[in-house]
């Protein structure tokens, strides 16, 4: 009976053992190709003008969330931003109003075999930034950037000493690109 | 034995889930991500078709969220950004590679962590002619953040959009032309950095990405050493696309007229054939278009609105070259420290006198300690900023406005406007402060204002201020 037992025992704990590995190895492969390049900002960035009757440049922060995973894409990738003229009525800001300062390198990334992104050099700040479409603000080269790097982006805005007071509003537009 | 079979099996499965597990930081809300089937290490699709041609394609989304969201999946045209490098209209209706671009658009609703497989078409027009084009599938948040509301008198609400772009190359064989254009040239910027606006335009049919310079001269002596060369390198270049290229120059010019000799390198196919397939030549345009600053964009980029203030003295008087406003200030600033030391001597000297013994010293005896500043004075013109240059736009030591290096260190969290570190040689400014901005080490004050290092380049005033009109306040302040 013993004997039986230890028969059987070791046939059950391989075909076990392979299922589990199996499945193990499957849901890796899943996830490596799963992967996708995102990016995501929950923050809430503000900054406020106390009018003083002469011309202020405020900045803010805006932290935003690039997640390359999986996919083995190795071109490197681009975010681009475009920010929509601050408007009040028929009051606003000017159409240049917005630029970007710097956009430092993050310090460290998560996930696994994930790296910080190495500027590629093709953006100088300050960039303005266009009411539609967009423009460069971070360039990651080829091979870097992979995994979840959190960046921030200093922002400045131009606000003319003339502006009136109430409440304006602006859209910033962020794409994340994997392309030429 | 059969441990040492599985281990490597092991590790590489623990790879693989670790590689993928890097979804696992995921930010709060939805969140989508695009990712090429088919084509996983270029990250993007290229199509060599001809015209006519229908090509196939697919796209996986996924919600790398922690919350059910809803994505807008569409397509857009791609152009050349100001700075160049490809960027998306994805606020305009596509009229090329979006238009061809044909997928079932719609909003889906994908639970954390779900995906789901799009397939789309690339129908190439007949009509279409040789050479490169540029497109891109969009995955769109459909969710808005929107900052608070302020309780300044000038509330601003910043709202965001988060898309996800993976372009869409489509090369139709036939002749290939590389070719650039120059212009025209002109002169902006703001907040302390001027720029030269190169008008180039690709009117080729190919993708390039060119390398060149830029050499500033007078216009009145185009054959004397350029006053400035700075090199630059272009990112992607769409064919038949145009922009103004900014180019930031090291040392202000004060106005008058010039000429900038652009000098651009590209790649070209050295024979018709295949894209990417041919070798490659370098070919070079070149322009010397001319331009003029104008007093008016000098302070625009120098100045405030302010009337009072003029940046770097450009503004002078016509006929009153600006190196005798320098001297000037030099002078200035030697008789300033001639009084401060005449006043010093005078109250120690008073003192010793009132505080020794009643025999008075000798009027020829010297104070060790006076001593070394009778050489003040003679030593005041060394420490004049620019006391006599004779002009102010060939600077020896260009400086790059971003790195500033003698700025005191401050505390992270400034509690007030900080009191200006201004030297006795602020005096020899007045208002014509030339200030360069130090942007990237921003401090922020109990009054959430950021502020940045400032210091006049020719007078070596150091305040942290968050612009340059704030920092001529406190400089005129103090």
């Amino acid at each position: 009976m013993p004997v039986a037992t230890r028969a059987r025992s070791p046939l059950l704990s391989r075909l076990a053992r392979s299922s589990a590995f199996a499945l193990i190895a499957g849901l890796g492969f899943a996830a490596s190709t799963w992967g996708a390049l995102t990016i995501s900002s929950t923050a809430t960035p503000s900054f406020a003008v106390a009018l003083n009757g002469t011309d202020q440049a405020p900045t803010y922060s805006l932290a935003f969330t690039v997640a390359n995973t999986g996919g083995g894409n190795n071109s490197g990738w681009r975010v681009n931003a475009a920010a929509t003229q601050f408007l009040n009525g028929t009051n606003a800001f000017p159409t240049t109003a917005s630029s970007v300062v710097t956009v430092p390198n993050p310090g460290s990334c998560t996930g696994g075999g994930c790296n910080t992104p190495t500027p590629s050099g093709l953006v100088v700040y300050p960039v303005t930034l266009p009411t539609t479409g967009g423009v460069a603000i971070y360039n990651a080269s080829a091979n870097t950037g992979k995994g979840t790097n959190v960046m921030t982006a200093t922002v400045r805005v131009t606000a003319p000493a003339n502006i009136i007071a109430g409440t304006y509003t602006s859209t910033v537009t962020l794409q994340v690109v994997s392309g030429p | 034995m059969r441990m040492r079979r599985i281990l490597p099996f092991l590790a590489v499965s623990l790879l693989l889930l670790a590689q993928g597990a890097s979804a696992a930081v995921t930010p709060q809300g939805p969140a989508f991500g695009l990712r090429a089937v088919g084509n996983p290490k270029l990250g993007y699709f290229v199509y060599d078709a001809k015209g006519g041609v229908v090509e196939k394609g697919g796209i996986w989304v996924t919600n790398t969220g922690d919350q059910v969201g809803d994505v807008k999946i569409y397509s857009a045209d791609a152009t050349t950004g100001s700075t160049t490098g490809t960027v998306y209209l994805t606020d305009a209706t596509p009229n090329q590679v979006g238009r061809w671009i044909v997928l079932p658009a719609a909003t889906y609703t994908l639970k954390p962590g779900e995906r789901k497989l799009i397939n789309f078409t690339v129908n190439i027009p007949a009509s279409s002619a040789a050479g490169q084009y540029v497109g891109g599938l969009v995955a769109e948040t459909v969710r808005q953040v929107a900052s608070p509301k302020s309780g300044k008198k000038a509330n601003v609400q910043i709202r965001v959009r988060d898309l996800s772009i993976v372009a869409v190359q489509v090369n139709v064989p036939g002749p290939q032309v590389a070719q650039f254009t120059i212009t025209s040239a002109t002169v902006g910027g703001s907040k302390g950095h001027q720029q030269v606006f190169i008008h180039v335009a690709n009117s080729g049919n190919i993708l390039g990405k060119p390398t060149g310079q830029v050499s500033i001269s007078k216009a009145s002596d185009v054959s004397a050493t350029a006053l400035e060369t700075i090199p630059f390198r272009m990112d992607t270049f769409l064919p038949h696309t145009a922009i103004d290229y900014p180019v930031q120059l090291k040392t202000a010019l004060p106005p008058g007229d010039y000429v900038a000799s652009v000098k651009l390198s590209y790649s070209a196919p050295s024979a018709t054939g295949g894209t990417g397939t041919t070798k490659t030549i370098t070919q070079t345009a070149s322009a010397a278009p001319s331009f003029t600053i104008s007093k008016k964009s000098v302070q625009q980029v120098f100045q405030s609105s302010k009337a009072s203030q003029v940046a770097l003295g450009v503004a002078s008087p016509p006929g009153r070259p600006i190196w005798q406003y320098a001297a000037a200030g030099g002078v200035a600033l030697i008789l300033l420290i001639a009084v401060f030391w005449l006043i010093y001597s005078n109250r120690r000297l008073k003192r010793r006198t009132a505080a020794a013994s009643p025999a008075p010293a000798p009027a020829s005896s010297v104070d060790p300690i006076v001593a070394p500043m009778t050489a003040t004075p003679a030593q005041a013109p060394a420490a004049t900023p620019q006391p006599a240059a004779p002009t102010p736009t060939v600077d020896p030591a260009p400086v790059t406005p971003v790195a500033v290096t003698p700025v005191p260190p401050a505390p992270s969290v400034t509690p007030v406007p900080p009191a200006p570190t201004s030297s006795p040689a602020a005096a020899s400014c007045g208002a014509f402060h030339y200030w360069v901005v130090d942007w990237d080490h921003p401090q922020v004050g109990i009054d959430g204002l950021q502020r940045y290092p400032h210091r006049c380049r020719n007078c070596g005033t150091e305040v942290l201020a968050t612009d340059i009109s704030d920092a001529t306040t406190q400089a005129d302040r103090a």
